[in-house]
C-alpha cells in the first residue's frame, strides 16, 4: 500500500508553530483561571487538545491523533451538513473528503491564526461547495503578496487567544435576542441568503439586513471592547 | 486607505458558503486587499465554527474512519495545473484569487473596446452574471445607467467618482437597480477595476439612450 509520506513533511516552520502554540496554550491556563468559569476552561483544553493533535498529524502522521479528531469532528459536521439538507449519502461524502483534506493539510494549520474548530470548519464549507453546490470557489492565498503590501496593518496584538475567543463567541451568541440569533442560524444552519431569510420571515429586506447588522456590531464590540 | 468595505450580509454570506461565485470573486479580492474585512471575515468563521460545535451530531457508520484512511492512502490525482507566468504589474494589481479567472498575463490580454473610454475584458459569462475586468479612460465620465440586478465593483488601479463619493484602490461598490450612477474616472491614470454583474444594464439619460444599442457598461 502506498502510504502518503509524500503528502506533508514535517519542517521547521512545523517546530516553530509548536513553539509558538505552547506559548499561547501557557496564556490561555494562566488567563483562564482569571476569567473564566471552570467549563470555559475545559472547552479551552479541549480545543487545545485537538490543535494539539492537527500539529501530531502535520509532524508525524499520527493516526491516534486523527482517530481523536474523527470522533469528535466527524458526528458534527454530517450534522451540520445535514441540517443544510444534503441527504444522508452526501453529508456522509462531504465529511470523508473534509476529514481527509484535514490530514492532508494539517501542516498549513496554524493555531496563532485559526482555532482548530474554526480552521475544520472553514475546510468543510469549502468542500461542500466544491462538491455539493459544483461550484468554483476563489479562495485567499495567504502568501499573495496584497496581503503584505496593500493591506494597511498586520494583526494585531491581541487580548484572547483563537481558543479563547470562541468561548467567548458563544457566550454573546446566547445573550443576542431571538430575532438576531435567527437570521444568524438561518444564514449558517439553513444556508440561506440575506433575500431568501427575507422571503420565509415575510419581511422587508432592510429588517433582516439591519438584524445582521446589529448582531454582528454587537459580537464585534463585545469581543473588541475588552480589549480596550 | 480602503474605505468603501464589504457590507456584514455579504461577508455573513461568504463565511456561511451561500454567496454565489461571481460575487464571492469579488469578496475573496477585496479581501485579500483588506485586513479590517478579513477580520470581520474571521469573526463570521469563528461563529460558524461555534454552531458547528454545538450544532448535535449525526451517526457515523462503523466503517467511516476506515474509508477516509483509504482515501488518505489513495494517491492524489494531480489536477493539470496551468502556469502562467504572471508580469510584475499583474502581481501588483491582481489579488490572487482573481489571478485565477486570467487565461494569461495582463500585458497579453486583449482589451475589448465597450463604450466611450471603457475597455474590457471578459473573464467569465454564465447566464445573466457577468464577470469582467473594465479599464476606464482617465477623465472619463460613464454614461448614467442603472442595473436590473446588482453590480458590484473593485477598485484594482486608479479611482472614481460617484455621486460626490471617490473609490480609490481596493474600495467596492455594491449597488443594486435601483441607484441610478454616472461615476467619472479620476484623472491622471487609467481606472482598472473588476466588475460583476447581474442582469443586464439599463441606460438612462439622453445619452445612454443615445448610446444603448452599442453600450453594454
Amino acid at each position: 500500500m502506498q502510504l502518503t509520506l509524500d503528502v506533508i513533511s514535517p519542517d521547521r516552520s512545523a517546530i516553530t508553530r509548536g513553539a509558538l502554540n505552547n506559548k499561547l496554550c501557557g496564556d490561555i491556563s494562566s488567563r483562564g483561571q482569571r476569567e473564566s468559569g471552570s467549563s470555559n476552561r475545559r472547552e479551552n483544553d479541549e480545543m487545545k487538545q485537538m490543535a494539539d493533535c492537527i500539529r501530531a498529524i502535520a509532524d508525524r502522521k499520527d493516526r491516534e491523533a486523527f482517530r481523536q479528531l474523527f470522533t469528535f469532528y466527524a458526528p458534527r459536521l454530517k450534522a451540520f451538513l445535514i441540517k443544510r439538507g444534503a441527504g444522508q449519502g452526501e453529508a456522509e461524502e462531504v465529511m470523508q473528503e473534509a476529514m481527509t483534506l484535514v490530514w492532508r493539510k494539517a501542516g498549513q494549520f496554524d493555531p496563532a491564526k485559526a482555532s482548530a474548530s474554526t480552521w475544520i470548519y472553514t475546510i468543510a464549507r469549502n468542500r461542500r461547495i466544491d462538491l455539493i453546490r459544483r461550484a468554483k470557489r476563489p479562495e485567499l492565498d495567504p502568501e499573495d503578496p496584497f496581503f503584505t503590501s496593500i493591506s494597511d496593518q498586520p494583526d494585531g496584538e491581541e487580548i484572547y487567544t483563537k481558543n479563547e475567543r470562541a468561548n467567548v463567541l458563544r457566550g454573546y451568541l446566547k445573550s443576542l435576542p431571538a430575532e438576531q440569533l435567527e437570521v444568524v442560524h438561518k444564514a449558517f444552519y439553513e444556508e440561506m441568503t440575506h433575500q431568501e431569510i427575507a422571503a420565509e420571515l415575510d419581511m422587508p429586506l432592510g429588517t433582516v439586513k439591519s438584524r445582521i447588522r446589529i448582531a454582528m456590531r454587537r459580537l464585534r464590540d463585545q469581543l473588541g471592547g475588552d480589549e480596550i | 486607505m480602503i474605505t468603501h468595505h464589504l457590507s456584514d450580509e455579504c461577508l455573513l454570506e461568504y463565511a456561511a458558503g451561500s454567496l454565489p461565485e461571481a460575487e464571492s470573486l469579488v469578496v475573496a479580492s477585496h479581501l485579500a486587499m483588506c485586513s479590517d474585512c478579513r477580520e470581520q471575515l474571521e469573526l463570521l468563521e469563528e461563529v460558524g465554527a461555534v454552531l458547528l460545535e454545538d450544532g448535535g451530531v449525526e451517526d457515523v457508520p462503523g466503517d467511516s474512519y476506515e474509508a477516509v484512511m483509504a482515501k488518505i492512502a489513495a494517491p492524489l490525482d494531480e489536477e493539470p495545473s496551468r502556469r502562467i507566468e504572471f508580469g510584475e504589474d499583474t502581481l501588483r494589481l491582481i489579488p490572487a484569487p482573481l489571478r485565477g479567472y486570467l487565461d494569461d498575463d495582463l500585458s497579453r490580454l486583449q482589451w475589448k473596446r465597450s463604450g466611450r473610454g471603457i475597455e474590457e475584458i471578459s473573464l467569465k459569462h454564465q447566464g445573466d452574471t457577468r464577470i469582467s475586468l473594465l479599464r476606464i479612460r482617465p477623465g472619463q465620465k460613464i454614461p448614467s445607467h442603472t442595473h436590473s440586478g446588482e453590480e458590484y465593483t473593485l477598485i484594482l488601479d486608479g479611482g472614481y467618482t460617484d455621486g460626490g463619493d471617490h473609490f480609490g484602490q481596493g474600495d467596492v461598490s455594491h449597488l443594486d437597480g435601483t441607484v441610478d450612477h454616472a461615476p467619472v474616472a479620476d484623472p491622471g491614470g487609467p481606472c482598472i477595476c473588476l466588475s460583476v454583474r447581474t442582469g443586464p444594464p439599463r441606460l438612462t439619460g439622453i445619452m445612454g439612450r443615445i448610446l444603448n444599442p452599442f453600450i453594454r457598461v
